[in-house]
């Protein structure tokens, strides 16, 4: 006899991946030349795969402990993205401060780097939600 | 080449076939099997809203790119409006999950078995076609058999 819940939710997230592997051309990392656009772009890909987790957790046809790991794997990756655009506040001020010939181009660059750390580190984590929405 | 088509396509083959090649004993479930085929065939189409996203934002990339610029505050704060919104979303389910706001579990009637059947019409030769509320009571009586105790 069919487990009718698992069969479906397995269906549900064979569609969903085929569709996300389907999506493996589309990089817009690849296409960021600078620091600022990196972090932009990896940023934006997380905004996405956190919209597509509402959707398919408001979708009604996962199971609650899916539903749960992809919000969890969501809410690991938050603090992180949040760290990055806290950074990338304290970039646009240096650099603004740097224009106005009041601050040195060194505490631009350590502010550039911290922000391309804090980028590195979300990538792991969106990977991670990528897998949750896969349901692997 | 459109890929989702193909899925598609595919899928609601596999719908059919399951559907007319699968049959008597406990045939219902076999039926609802083939049904639950044909419904995500349809949710395929929000694999496509994926890709579509990431084309325009790979767009936007490259556009960033050709005119040599950074991103403006205001092109980050529209992201942050967006991942802010979704989060929150993601927790209010969590707290509904959590909380004890339980699905209601409810058996299929016979009478809603039928009313599956009749929506696809499952024996018919003709082209399997979803109208949009065929779709919507497809999708409600998916919920209500996914949340039936096993």
């Amino acid at each position: 006899m069919y487990n009718l819940k698992s069969f479906s939710t397995w269906i549900y997230l064979l569609v969903i991946m085929l569709a996300l592997q389907a999506c493996s051309t589309l990089n817009p990392i690849g296409k960021a030349e600078t620091v600022e656009q990196r972090a932009y772009a990896t940023y934006g890909i997380f905004v996405i795969m956190q919209e597509q987790a509402v959707k398919l957790v408001a979708s009604g046809t996962l199971s609650n402990r899916l539903s749960l790991r992809i919000i969890n794997a969501e809410a690991k990756a938050k603090p992180i993205s949040d760290s990055l655009l806290e950074v990338m506040g304290e970039l646009q001020e240096v650099k603004a401060q740097f224009q106005a010939g009041e601050t040195g181009v060194e505490q631009y660059l350590i502010v550039t780097e911290s922000l391309n750390n804090w980028t590195e580190q979300l990538r792991p984590l969106i990977l991670n939600l990528q897998t949750a929405l896969k349901g692997e | 080449m459109n890929v989702f088509l193909l899925i598609e396509a595919g899928l609601r083959s596999l719908s059919l076939l399951m559907g007319t090649t699968l049959s008597s004993g406990n045939s219902m479930r076999s039926d609802e099997i083939s049904e639950l085929l044909s419904l995500f065939a349809n949710l395929i189409a929000q694999g496509e809203d994926v890709a579509e996203e990431l084309r325009a934002f790979t767009e936007q990339m490259e556009q960033l790119v050709e005119e040599a610029r950074e991103p403006t505050p205001e092109e980050w704060a529209a992201l942050r409006s967006r991942s802010d919104a979704a989060h929150d979303t993601l927790q209010e389910a969590k707290t509904r999950i959590e909380g004890g706001d339980e699905p209601t579990v409810t058996l299929m009637t016979d009478d809603e078995k039928a009313e599956l059947n009749t929506l696809l019409d499952i024996d018919s030769d003709a082209v399997l076609v979803l109208t949009e509320e065929g779709e919507a009571r497809l999708l409600e009586l998916n919920r209500k058999l996914a949340n039936s105790p096993e």
